[in-house]
């Protein structure tokens, strides 16, 4: 009963998590320079959320994720839905094809996540015509925002295996996630 | 059918997944969002935390300050020590009173010169991405802050108001890509819309090739739009470029505001309405008949018919006391 009602907690508690985190983030980077080394928390959650969870539940927390990061910018909105819903799809064709199965592995998808998050958004605001000046923007910011990236992705990515592994308990629950995601992809 | 969508289940979420980002960002392009039930449940939650946060940390570089620098203080001077602990501790706690009340009453001057109702807000929280160039207040709806409205500081024009929760209101910054600021320049008069370029810099817009404007040249706000009071520094001009041929120059900017040491902003809650017709006096028995000669009434602003007494037209309501007669800005 104790390991149901915690696995059910599982998805209400990593959406409050990644809210009071995205609180934090927006906040304790707030002045400057360290803006320069804010961190993204929601693209480190959608990572986990693409390789962790099934299609449908990591597509669902992925939006709600996003709607979060658009709560606390002046983006229009929309704009995150469509870059976090690009990376998650992105990582899911990719884990098809390359096994991520270590750790190390995890931080190359992160550090390559955040640069494909970082052209995304320039390539959207090409779109929106509001580019200008961005590629500069684009290029100072990209290292240090992979390297903080993968650098919080060390820590948070074991402290989110963590709390998976206390909400969801035993190994065979894991295991039922993993089958489950073999039969929606149809392998 | 049932059996259709049990088949095709991956094809139908994967479909509505990629959908709703894209409905979302078309019907964003239409209307501009406003904070939704949920979007309000997130920051009830999230905001507390963003306002310890930002006192928390004012906190530690208050003690940083005032205790790590007494510590030097002791290797140095042991006889000293605890009079320099007690001395410097109040000179640290008042130097940082003295700078608070250094910036408030520049807020308040500026305040009382340019004769607006405003309030002051802190600054908690930044956007989330280095891209987009928002920050959250301290201060929302419960404190009259509305949507639309200007954020400026005694340096010059910050932003205005995107979205408002009940305790905090979220500001879309000059340095922003999506905002725009009417600016004229103070010397030469020539217009054009400010818009944002980098964290440091503005571009400023659709002034013509023609106009006068130069490097070190000052930029006001025009006023037009409604949003913004009509004088406030914007920038200067750092940069033109002015091509052989086409309709407008590019012009960088540099903001009138230091961004990177944003703390206390003001929210313009009710700008000053000008009286800008000057009372009108009642005619002369001379200035009638000539206007009866030539056959005609003059049509005056406020003019009464003929009969009646003529009345002084009322000034607009206004939150300040009222100028003296004929005073404009």
């Amino acid at each position: 009963m104790r390991s149901l009602i915690l696995r059910t907690l599982n998805a209400p508690l990593f959406i409050l998590l990644v809210a009071l985190g995205a609180a934090v983030q927006s906040s304790l980077f707030n002045s400057y320079p360290l803006w320069y080394f804010q961190p993204d928390l929601i693209l480190i959650a959608v990572i986990w959320c693409a390789l962790r969870r099934t299609f449908t539940q990591g597509g669902i927390l992925t939006l709600i994720f996003a709607g979060i990061a658009e709560t606390h910018s002046s983006a229009p909105a929309g704009f995150f839905l469509c870059i976090y819903m690009t990376i998650f799809l992105g990582i899911r064709v990719f884990s098809r094809f390359f096994v991520i199965s270590q750790f190390a592995s995890l931080l190359i998808v992160t550090i390559g996540s955040a640069i494909a998050w970082k052209l995304l958004v320039l390539a959207f605001l090409v779109a929106f015509d509001r580019a200008s000046a961005q590629f500069f923007h684009f290029l100072i910011t990209v290292l240090p925002f992979a390297a903080i990236e993968g650098l919080m992705g060390y820590w948070l990515f074991k402290a989110l295996d963590h709390f998976d592994r206390t909400t969801t308990q035993s190994e065979t629950s894991r295991q039922l996630i993993e089958d489950e995601l073999l039969v929606e992809e149809g392998l | 059918m049932i059996k259709y969508l049990k088949e095709y289940r991956f094809y139908i979420t994967l479909f509505l997944f990629l959908l709703i980002p894209v409905i979302a960002l078309d019907t964003s392009t239409r209307a501009p969002r406003d904070y939704r039930f949920y979007d309000r449940v997130i920051l009830a939650v999230t905001s507390p935390i963003q306002t310890a946060i930002s006192w928390s940390l004012e906190q530690a570089v208050d003690l940083t300050q005032g205790y790590l620098y007494l510590w030097n203080v002791k290797s140095q001077n042991t006889h000293l020590f605890e009079e320099n602990r007690k001395l410097l501790g109040q000179i640290a706690s008042l130097k940082e009173a003295e700078n608070e009340n250094v910036r408030l009453r520049e807020i308040l001057n500026f305040q009382e010169k340019m004769k607006l109702e405003s309030i002051i807000a802190r600054v908690i929280a930044k956007d989330v991405s280095t891209e987009f160039r928002a920050v959250r207040l301290n201060r929302g709806e419960n404190a009259g802050i509305k949507k639309g409205m200007a954020v400026i500081t005694y340096e010059g024009v910050v932003g205005r108001v995107l979205r408002t929760t009940a305790t905090t209101s979220d500001v879309v910054t000059i340095l922003d890509l999506l905002s725009a600021v009417d600016a004229v320049g103070e010397r030469s008069r020539a217009r054009g819309v400010v818009e944002g370029l980098t964290d440091e810099l503005c571009q400023m817009k659709f002034t013509l090739r023609t106009d006068d404007i130069q490097p070190g040249d000052f930029l006001l706000s025009s006023g037009l739009g409604g949003i913004f009071p009509r004088g406030v520094a914007v920038g200067t001009v750092s940069k033109v470029k002015k091509k052989q041929f086409g309709i407008s120059q590019e012009i960088e900017v540099k903001p009138a505001v230091d961004f990177t040491k944003l703390e206390e902003v003001m929210v313009v809650l009710n700008q000053k309405v000008e009286v800008i017709e000057k009372p009108i006096e009642p005619k002369t028995a001379k200035a009638e008949k000539a206007s009866d000669k030539n056959g005609k009434t003059e049509k005056t602003a406020g003019a009464k018919p003929a009969g009646k007494t003529p009345r002084v037209p009322k000034p607009k309501k206004v939150a300040e006391p009222a100028p003296p007669p004929g005073g404009t800005e």
